[in-house]
């Protein structure tokens, strides 16, 4: 009875140490995965041409079209009025777009993602009108082509007319300043 | 009066959250101290738990049906325009009803398997409901306090936000709640694997119990899978139904590894061998179907809904997995010296050493599949690269262990149990050699020139013969005994051995699927054209013309369709309109190819841009066979339902309780 006790007690084994690495390594990988920033998500997008679009404007007169932005670093930004992380990156985007006004070396649009006009005037009203100009996707049709996940996202578009970063979440000063970096603008 | 309704499902799933903690510490004082009266409370807590999340999760879709959206997850997911069935489907449209979908399929199976082993297993059942009982409490912890769908808003919104547009689909809204239902299932397995381990004792009796679990997970895996294909293909309109991306690859691989068990179980039932690779596999398998959710939902991967990760949720995941793996893990190397197999391999050529092999390269493909599926985050990790593992990567690497595993489905079930003679085998597999040799052949002469290519035809043409032999080897023998027709002992001999005729039933319908990815995957033909009027392409066997673009109103949209004739060898054969369709009502532009399938293949166009003077873009596949796809996964459901209703012979279970004896308890 002893011997049978003696050779069912656990033993030390190469493949337990090795199962034991295995499990303790891919849970390290996934902890580490988790204190990431998700803000910096590799898009499908980063690297190509900007998707074709022409958006009726939000205030009803004319167009907002990729073709007519071509030539300067452009950035895009995807917003809401029921979106609530949008409301946090609105003062800091408001400012922003009043201190493009004076320059000529980039541009910004607004695109108001699956909203109504009147509901993304509320918002403007309450919380600072954007110096911009905002094309309607109320189908949410563009977001799909640019794949926007959750709101708000922001693309930068370099002269040329290529993606070169997407920013998920709202943005924060140093964000912004980084990713326009990336566009040859320097803020 | 309807907020209250979720305030009512908060309060049933706290309960059951109270409940669940319960279960487990009962189930575990039974254990202890085989006090029975604590083992029925637990086991009755479970009960009641399903009936509490079922309520909960009423509440949350009667809140859907009536579009109340001073519920914040109703809010954000549905819309007073949105029909009926999308605010049904919408309950699993994010992420936490997702879960509380995941719960509510646990709490079932929990509340199924109790009730039909509790007097077949009375010494495993504590240790069961205990697993089952904390796997529970896991996942309502979670929903009640991090993750709650039951969060209402002050004050409500006019209207809500709307259901992500890709899932207003019926292939997608049906496809996450097949694959949870594959997911949750392998739960049951695990707790006997886990009651198993904790006694010591991992004899025949748990393989015999999880076997339809298995079967039946297995199959609502693979329909999820199969299904999510489907939607890929005939929705996106990108011609392909796979693209190795995560989320797709979370649920290939607790299939790899899923498929894997279900194999090996049989040389345990059979041969009583295996017994710590099989625990090893089930817990796998379970870990993965929850890094699946945890991968899916938690945003660590390039992934849906990142944005909105709290990280108080990602770290609950994140534990929870540990816990699970931790615990599964920690049981398999403390107790593998108790479950020594009592018989070892007696030949290379032996049905157990084939499903050896066969456990190995699957298990290897998962491997490379997870490897690829987390490569972006360890390179991260190390160098601080972003790096993105495209399908490349998956076809070079996973495909080949796929085409050896579809070439020892041919070896496999020939080879007896314990071992056979070389020369026997020879004559078993000469025939399936001259087939693959032959099916090369013509492969070539078709142009094929692709090695992966050509092994992936050799292995299908190779199982394909070796399969319908063993069928046709089976029923003759059957026939020289009884004399009867050959339909008739076909009959008689499937209906005599299920699980076996089941499981081959199930072989041909991989064949068939495979058979369906080779063709449409070599021999697709794409075109990308701008067409005037009047002209035409060629497309695999037919000749489609182009006679114009001309406007069409349907019920609630205007279209402009495009009209085209097809005919083939010269004789018209039909008429296809693909259509741009714009929606008044939701303002939505959608694209509806126009598809012609047949068993031959699919002739599948797709309505562009429109130019001057009448012309359009036109984009044209040819996917030759692709419909087989979805043929094969039939066949591949009948042959589960097969071998899901054979009950293993009596004949065999004194033998195998003999042995069981023999262990120790």
């Amino acid at each position: 009875m002893t011997t049978l006790a003696q050779s069912q007690a656990p033993k030390l084994r190469p493949w337990k140490l090795v199962l034991g690495g295995i499990v303790m390594a891919m849970l390290a990988v996934l902890a580490w995965g988790l204190t990431r920033d998700p803000s910096y998500i590799p898009s499908q997008l980063v690297g190509r041409s900007v998707p074709a679009f022409a958006l009726p404007e939000l205030n009803g007169n004319g167009t907002v079209a990729a073709d007519d932005l071509r030539g300067t670093p452009l950035v895009i930004n995807f917003w809401a009025s029921w979106c609530v992380s949008c409301r946090a990156e609105h003062g800091l985007l408001t400012g922003f777009g009043r201190e493009v006004a004076s320059r000529d070396d980039v541009r910004i649009v607004g695109i108001n993602y699956r909203d109504a006009p009147a509901a993304a005037a509320r918002f403007q009203d309450e919380l600072g009108t954007f110096s911009y100009r905002s094309g309607q996707d109320p189908s949410g049709r563009t977001g799909i082509d640019f794949g926007v996940y959750g709101l708000p996202e922001t693309f930068f578009i370099d002269r040329d007319g290529i993606v070169m970063a997407r920013h998920v979440g709202p943005l924060t000063e140093a964000a912004l300043k980084h990713n326009l970096s990336l566009i040859g603008v320097t803020r | 009066m309807t907020a209250s309704l979720v305030k009512i499902g908060l309060s049933a799933a706290t309960t059951a959250f109270a409940l669940s903690l319960f279960a487990i510490l009962a189930a575990a004082l039974a254990a202890r101290g085989s006090r029975p009266a604590f083992l029925v409370g637990a086991r009755n807590a479970l009960i009641v738990n399903f009936a509490l999340v079922t309520l909960a999760a009423f509440t949350v879709m009667w809140s859907f049906v009536v579009t109340d959206f001073s519920v914040l997850y109703v809010a954000e997911n549905a819309n007073s325009r949105l029909p009926l069935l999308y605010r049904l489907t919408a309950l699993w449209g994010a992420h936490e009803g997702s879960l509380l979908l995941w719960l509510w399929y646990l709490c079932l199976f929990s509340a199924i398997a109790v009730m039909i082993h509790w007097r077949s297993h009375p010494l495993s059942m504590p240790w069961i409901i205990a697993t089952l009982a904390a796997v529970q409490a896991g996942f309502i912890g979670f929903i009640v306090f991090l993750s709650s769908p039951f969060r209402e808003i002050f004050p409500a919104p006019p209207d809500g936000r709307d259901l992500n547009p890709l899932l207003q689909d019926p292939g997608l809204a049906f496809h996450p709640p097949l694959l949870y239902m594959g997911y949750v299932a392998f739960s049951v397995p695990f707790a006997f694997a886990v009651a198993a381990l904790i006694r010591g004792h991992a004899g025949a009796e748990w393989v015999r119990a999880v076997r339809r679990w298995t079967l039946f997970a297995w199959a609502a895996l693979t329909s999820g899978i199969m299904l999510g294909g489907y939607w890929a293909y005939y929705e996106l309109g990108w011609g392909g139904y796979w693209a190795w991306d995560p989320v797709e690859n979370a649920s290939f691989l607790p299939w790899l590894t899923g498929t894997a068990f279900l194999h090996s179980i049989m040389a345990q039932d059979r041969r009583n061998m295996f017994h710590t690779w099989n625990v090893f596999l089930i817990v796998t398998t379970f870990a993965l179907s929850l890094l699946g959710t945890f991968l899916v939902r938690s945003g660590v991967l390039t992934s849906v809904h990142s944005f909105a990760v709290d990280p108080g949720r990602g770290t609950y995941m994140l534990a929870f997995l540990a816990v699970v793996m931790v615990a599964g893990y920690g049981l398999v190397v403390w107790r593998a010296e108790r479950l020594t197999a009592a018989t070892q391999l007696e030949s290379a050529w032996s049905r157990e050493a084939m499903l050896l092999v066969n456990n190995l390269f699957l298990l290897a493909a998962a491997a490379v599949v997870l490897l690829g599926t987390l490569y972006p985050l360890i390179v991260e990790a190390v160098s601080g690269d972003r790096v993105t593992v495209g399908a490349p990567y998956f076809n070079k690497v996973a495909i080949p262990m796929l085409v050896a595993v579809v070439f020892l489905m041919g070896i496999g079930p020939v080879v007896p149990w314990r071992s056979i003679k070389a020369r026997r085998l020879r004559d078993l597999l000469r025939w399936p050699a001259l087939a693959a040799l032959v099916a090369l052949a013509v492969a070539l002469l078709a142009g094929v020139r692709e090695a992966i290519g050509l092994a992936a035809i050799g292995a299908v043409a190779f199982t394909l013969s070796a399969t319908l032999l063993d069928f046709r080897r089976s029923v003759a023998a059957h026939r020289a005994v009884a004399r009867g027709g050959w339909l008739s002992s076909t009959w008689r001999v499937m209906r005599n051995a299920r699980q076996r005729y089941g499981g081959m039933i199930v072989h041909l319908g991989i064949l068939v699927i495979a058979f369906g990815m080779l063709a449409s995957g070599l021999f697709q033909q794409t075109v990308i054209v701008s067409l005037k009027p009047g002209e035409s392409i060629a497309l695999g066997p037919y000749h489609v013309t182009f006679r114009g673009v001309e406007s069409v109103d349907g019920p609630n949209y205007r279209a402009r369709a495009g009209r085209f004739d097809v005919s083939r060898d010269g004789v018209p054969v039909m008429e296809m309109r693909p259509e741009k369709r714009s929606y008044q009502e939701r303002q939505m532009v959608t694209t509806e190819a126009a598809i012609a399938s047949s068993l031959m293949g699919d002739l599948y166009l797709v309505l562009g841009d429109e130019a001057a003077h009448g012309a359009a873009t036109v984009r044209g596949y040819w996917n030759p066979l692709i419909l087989w796809l979805w043929v094969g996964w039939l066949v591949v459901l009948v042959g589960a339902a097969v071998a899901g209703s054979a009950r293993l012979s009596a004949a065999r279970t004194p033998a195998a309780a003999a042995v069981a004896q023999e262990q120790p308890a």
